[in-house]
């Protein structure tokens, strides 16, 4: 039995823990504002928003209901458009009608709740950012400009004001008024929260669900019946922190999450501008960093980021702990350096020294809401002109997600040169075993890899490089 | 003529956006009926087979009560198709594509019918398959429907002129080969269909996401063998279409019909978005053979033409489309020697229909991208050598026909569209730029990897790495059915007493927003605000048969009925109060903001509702029915040739793009698109075809792709078909500029179709502009960029693996 709110109606259900979200609210509470369109995050036509009780308030975020498993809503808020809706339109259901941004209106609703959202969760509030929520959401009518339009008009209504609360909201009819009471009622919920469920170390047998954004698109139909246990429950999974002059990420920590630290602003801080490229917000809302590591996609871009970063993996079964780099990790293509009973605890890389960069490069096919074709991220440190530090890694042109490590031995020592940098993209090549898939020819992608390899030290150094001097 | 109108050309907010906004408007998988019953599909992993046997025994012995439906369950015809009968509802001999369905599981879990429908085990044996179109009409190949005893479905011929006589007075010629791919609708709401069988012998109510209503319920018709009258197609809210959801509608309400009358309790089928994928039409791919002959003055003198449609497993609208692409194929340009051949062939794949555009993107890609090439051939800008070639009034076309009375406005969007956008200058700076060549790789049969590497020698300059091009496109357009079909569309209006007004017309909205545009035509003819009326659901027993919602024909066929009933019903208002007010006949009466007046006496003017009430009071008939019939056209089979279409419309898009040399990555900057639909009803909804329309068109030119290994499909969601998102597309500016015509209502054309055709062939000249090299083979991706090669792999996974 869980017990959560959905819209205005407190809920409490023995459903199957492991159906969607998307089928409890569509099939079982027959709210049809939610639509079905892909069931694998793609287009956002399901998105809804979730809040959640942090420190007695509640953090709102979105998140794709065809991906979440229902069992991951216990003791939290779920808005769908009919939640939003009230006697007359919201502003941003306005803005939608006048600027033409619905025309057939499968995916309106998705896009109601991505803006509705961005609204709930953004203090500040900017035009380009409003358009950003909507990363999630495909239209195939509009050609999206009446949408754009429409989210420019609705933050418009927040001109000048520098902090945005819910109570505002309320007031400018962009959310019904019982949202100011959910706080409360997410209070007394919590209460009920079967405290077996979370903490206290790790069940046994229980197959593990992260955000579930990959392992829903996979198998959703063996998941209806499994005994599942959530880790985005799980606290001491969650968070960024500073130990040691390391910088550690708990396993349940999203992508999202990471993206807006504080910490990891202050000493990566291009990561939040490259992990636009991962997914959507709705997918980084969910996603998480010990889920990307363990799905051990070739072309992960968290992983490829954390490779480049030399990460140490921190594994626990609940009893027993283990550390281990996360280049050693990956023994073949899914097979993982990882006993059946343990999980990935944290993620822990040092913090980067003076004179230190980081670069992150992705091409996909479409730019914007794809896998990579080929990625790649470099860390790199210099003393008086001389390498003495140097981590590379490469996605998607080898089976597991590849750490470039006689590159890397070539590299140290070494001043940055027109001849060396060519010479370490010649050696990177040769390190791959690139297959032809949907992404990308092996030749492809062996011409992308060093092409990428090439970019990081054109980003990083412009003045070192004299690239005309190598033709 | 100048026209003053009260809300014709305005920007209008859709009728139906409370209900979209709000998420109440009800889309096909929306409806719950009591005692509903589900349908799961049974299919073959295999492209072309022999059906064997099927064993259903694992079915036996479950608690819950399953049905099952195959070919022997069909009480009518066995195949159905609008314009070829050749599509089993359910396969029964062979299977001949992937999608192909042999048999139906019916019952209340739809989950519980999925994991059933794999146990179900067909005994089959594997034919060749035949996945390459050109290979189709070989004498060994392969014969997909052994009953007609070839693989062509259509071949239309087009001969103008001599020929030969014209490549033989040219000065230059240029052959040149264009392919183009498989692309799916990518509407966002898979199929779905409900039948719900009625009591007693009334039988069957079919509510479903159906483009075509009364093309559903012909083939309902066919399947159970029933008259018409019994087969009551009702469209639910549409989740977009874009020509899509016809004939797979037609098969999917056909079987479901099937089952609930059996089972006599309601059966809704439901796709995913894969088995969408899999088992729904596409575009079809063409390969074109253009060969040129021109003089150095820039004068075309001659055009030959061979193109090939792979039809896939069905001919669903393969004759129609192609033949507007025989009627379209040299672009907008007078020539006096045309020799064109368009043939469309049955494969293995998955079968090819109607999808916006119908036939008009792929012969405009060739045939703009040609011309580009044979301006850059003669050191001409590419509007220079379209204003030598380009139709004007009175030009002859390809098939004979002469463009008379109607604005033939292809020079002046060309003209419009180079001018805002500063074309030609930047044209010639970004062509000089070209120096730098971007880097080639001779691909042989089976390269080595270390063979690709770009030498040192190749190294391209970071500044050099992204490259701008500035591209432009333009084309005619025939308006509606033209000799293709019965070309007739009629609407219904009511008034009622209070003034308010029920309205329907017998095409059907897709979400393009053709009742909003209905409301405007009535609203104006009344002098009544849209919001009076109330547009009806649109139900087959109510209203007339008109025909498909396709080839851009809502406004100017079903906005024409629109206007002819309501001008009826005027009509009747209008001598009611010639009589009240005792005034002459034909005196003008003023219809405007919910009054009715008398021009030369503002003392005679009363409410709309008011006189509405009046007429009842006197049994006056206010509803009345808008019957508007196509003018006649004609095409002479035998040579092509004949006046195709009754009217045209005209547009040129400019598209600005950088290309990274390096990656092989395009960005699309800006389009400018420049339409002459006729006259724009509302202004908002125009503007929403265009950005629409474009945008679709530059996931045609970058992404889009349905790639068959084998005739199967591999990318089955959008995952891998990637379509446009948000923050693909850079500013679309969308510039009207609106002819004159007899036709429509107010001369309102057609625009929804010209917004998508052209933005393919604008960005390839573009990134030509860009980088220096020509692409012939859509999409244009970042390996084609790269490597001017398409990805053909083995591999079929799918997932982040």
């Amino acid at each position: 039995m869980i017990n959560f709110i959905l819209n205005n109606k407190t809920i409490s259900t023995d459903s199957p823990l492991g159906i969607t979200l998307l089928d409890f609210i569509r099939k079982e509470e027959h709210l049809t504002g939610t639509k079905e369109g892909c069931r694998e995050g793609d287009c956002g036509a399901c998105t809804i928003l979730i809040g959640d009780l942090i420190d007695n308030k509640v953090k709102y975020k979105s998140a794709n209901s065809c991906l979440m498993p229902l069992g991951d809503v216990d003791g939290k808020h779920v808005v769908t458009i009919e939640g939003i809706n009230q006697d007359e339109l919201t502003p941003v259901q306005e803005a939608l009608v006048d600027e033409g941004g619905t025309q057939c209106g499968f995916c309106t609703p998705g896009f109601v709740v991505s803006l509705t959202g961005y609204f709930l969760t953004h203090e500040a509030i900017n035009p380009i950012e409003a358009i950003d929520s909507m990363n999630g959401n495909i239209c195939r009518c509009t050609g999206y400009a009446g949408i754009k339009r429409a989210a420019i008009k609705s933050t418009s209504l927040f001109n000048g004001l520098k902090r945005i609360s819910t109570e505002d909201l309320v007031n400018k009819k962009f959310l019904p008024d019982y949202f100011l009471e959910i706080p409360k009622r997410l209070i007394e919920l919590q209460k009920l929260r079967d405290k077996s469920k979370s903490g206290n170390g790790l069940p046994d047998k229980r197959v593990l669900v992260s955000g579930g954004t990959d392992l829903y698109v996979q198998k959703w139909e063996s998941l209806i019946d499994e005994d599942l246990f959530f880790i985005s429950d799980v606290n001491e999974l969650k968070g960024i922190s500073i130990e040691d002059n390391r910088i550690k990420i708990g396993g349940a920590t999203t992508v999202s999450e990471i993206e807006n630290s504080p910490i990891l602003q202050q000493y990566f801080p291009n990561l939040k501008n490259d992990l636009r490229l991962f997914g959507s917000i709705p997918i980084r809302n969910r996603a998480t960093i010990g889920g990307n590591i363990v799905n051990a996609s070739p072309i992960g871009d968290l992983t490829n980021i954390l490779l480049a970063l030399n990460s140490t993996l921190h594994l626990t079964n609940g009893k027993s702990k283990r550390e281990i780099f996360l280049k050693d990790f990956y023994k073949g293509y899914k097979t993982l350096d990882k006993l059946e009973d343990e999980i990935i605890a944290a993620v822990s890389f040092r913090i980067p020294r003076e004179n230190s960069f980081f670069n992150f490069e992705k091409v996909s096919k479409r730019t914007y809401l794809d896998i990579a074709s080929v990625n790649s991220s470099m860390y790199l440190e210099l003393s008086d002109g001389i390498i003495v530090e140097v981590h590379i890694s490469a996605g998607g042109v080898a089976p597991i997600p590849l750490y470039l490590a006689r590159t890397r031995e070539f590299l140290l020592n070494k001043n940055i040169s027109d001849e060396v940098i060519s010479d370490a993209a010649e050696i990177a090549t040769s390190e791959i075993s690139p297959i032809s898939d949907a992404r990308g020819s092996a030749e492809y992608k062996t011409l992308l890899l060093r092409q990428l390899i090439l970019a990081h030290f054109i980003k990083l150094f412009p003045e070192l490089i004299d690239i005309g001097e190598l033709v | 003529m100048k026209q003053n109108f009260s809300i014709v050309g305005k920007p209008v907010i859709r009728e139906d956006g409370y209900e979209k906004v709000t998420g109440q408007a009800k889309f096909a998988d929306d409806y719950k009926f009591l005692n509903q019953l589900y349908g799961v599909m049974v299919r073959v992993p295999a492209a072309h087979a022999l059906i064997k046997s099927i064993d259903y025994s694992a079915l036996k012995n479950l608690q819950s009560k399953i049905f099952i439906f195959d070919s022997n369950d069909v009480p009518g015809e066995k195949k159905i198709g609008l314009i070829k009968r050749d599509q089993p509802v359910f396969c029964y001999d062979k299977i001949v594509t992937p999608g192909d369905v042999v048999a139906m599981l019916v019952g209340e879990d739809e989950d519980e019918l999925r994991l059933l429908a794999r146990k179900v085990k067909i005994e089959f044996e594997q034919l060749p398959v035949l996945s390459d179109p050109t290979k189709a009409l070989d004498k060994n190949a392969p014969l997909i429907h052994p009953e007609f005893g070839t693989n062509l479905i259509v071949h239309y011929p087009l001969r103008k002129g001599d020929i030969e006589k014209g490549f033989a007075k040219s000065e230059s010629i240029l052959e040149e080969t264009y392919t183009t791919p498989h692309v799916e609708h990518a509407y966002l709401e898979p199929e779905c269909v409900t039948a719900i069988p009625l009591e007693g012998n009334k039988g069957i109510r079919i509510l479903g996401s159906i483009q075509n209503p009364f093309s559903a319920r012909k083939m309902v018709a066919l399947a159970l063998n029933w008259p018409l009258t019994k087969v009551r197609i009702e469209q639910a809210e549409l989740g977009g279409s874009f020509g899509g959801k016809d004939d797979i509608m037609c098969v999917l309400s056909a079987r479901a019909a099937i089952a609930a009358l059996k089972t006599n309790r309601p059966v809704k089928i439901k796709y995913t978005r894969e088995e969408s994928i899999l088992e729904s039409y596409k575009r079809h791919p063409y390969i074109m053979h253009y060969k040129v002959g021109y003089n150095r003055d820039g004068k075309i003198k001659a055009m030959k033409i061979d193109i090939l449609a792979d039809g896939g497993a069905y001919a669903s609208m393969t004759p129609y489309v192609t033949w507007r692409t025989v009627v379209q194929a040299t672009g907008p340009y007078e020539i006096e020697n045309v020799w064109t051949d368009v043939r469309g062939v049955y494969t293995n794949n998955p079968y090819t229909g109607a999808m916006r555009g119908f036939g008009s993107p792929q012969p405009i890609f060739a045939q703009e991208s040609i011309m580009d090439e044979i301006a850059i051939r003669l050191e001409m800008t590419p509007d220079e050598i379209r204003g030598i070639n380009g139709y004007h009034a009175g030009s002859i076309t390809a098939s004979g026909q002469k463009l008379e009375k109607h604005d033939v406005n292809l020079l002046s969007v060309i003209g419009t569209a180079v001018d805002k956008t500063n074309f030609r200058s930047r044209w010639i700076e970004n062509k000089n730029k070209n120096i730098i060549k971007i880097p080639t790789h001779k691909i042989k049969n089976k390269p080595s990897i270390s063979s690709l590497i770009l030498k040192k020698d190749e190294f391209i300059e970071p500044s050099n790495l992204l490259r701008k091009g500035i591209g432009l496109a333009a084309s005619f357009r025939g308006c509606s059915l033209g000799a293709e079909g019965i070309d007739a569309a009629a609407s219904y209006i009511s008034v009622q007493p209070d003034g308010s007004v029920y309205l329907l017309c017998g095409l059907a909205e897709n979400g393009q927003g053709m009742r909003t545009t209905y409301c405007i035509i009535a609203s104006e003819v009344l002098g009544i605000s849209p919001e009076n009326i109330f547009y009806l659901e649109h139900e087959t027993k109510i209203i007339p048969d008109s025909g498909p919602t396709v080839a851009s024909r809502s406004t100017i066929m079903g906005g024409a009925s629109v206007k002819i009933a309501a001008e009826t019903i005027r009509e009747r208002l209008e001598n009611l109060l010639y009589l009240k007010w005792n005034i002459p006949p034909h005196e003008n009466l003023i219809f405007k903001n919910n009054f009715v007046y008398s021009e030369s006496d503002s003392q005679k003017k009363i409410s709309f509702p008011e006189l509405c009430s009046l007429a009842y009071g006197q049994a006056i008939n206010l509803a009345a029915l808008g019957w508007y019939p196509g003018p006649k056209v004609h095409w002479d089979e035998v040579h092509g040739q004949g006046p195709a279409y009754f009217t045209y419309v005209y547009g040129c898009q400019v598209a600005e793009v950088t290309v990274n040399i390096g990656t092989g990555e395009v960005y699309v900057d800006k389009v400018t698109a420049v339409h002459d639909p006729g006259r724009v009803i509302n202004l908002l909804g125009a503007q929403g075809q265009v950005y629409g329309g474009v945008t679709q068109g530059a996931g045609y030119a970058l992404w889009e792709e349905v790639d068959k290994h084998e005739g199967f499909v591999r990318e089955l969601n959008f995952d891998q078909y990637l379509i446009p998102t948000s923050k693909e597309i850079g500013e679309i500016v969308p510039i009207f500029l609106e002819g004159e015509d007899i036709y429509g209502p107010w001369g309102g054309k057609s625009l929804g179709e010209p917004t998508l055709e052209l933005t393919a062939a604008a960005i390839n000249n573009a990134i030509r502009n860009a980088v220096g090299e020509r692409f012939y083979n859509l999409p244009i991706n970042l390996e084609e960029v790269l490597l001017k090669r398409k990805l053909r792999p083995e591999d079929l996974t799918r997932g982040s693996s």
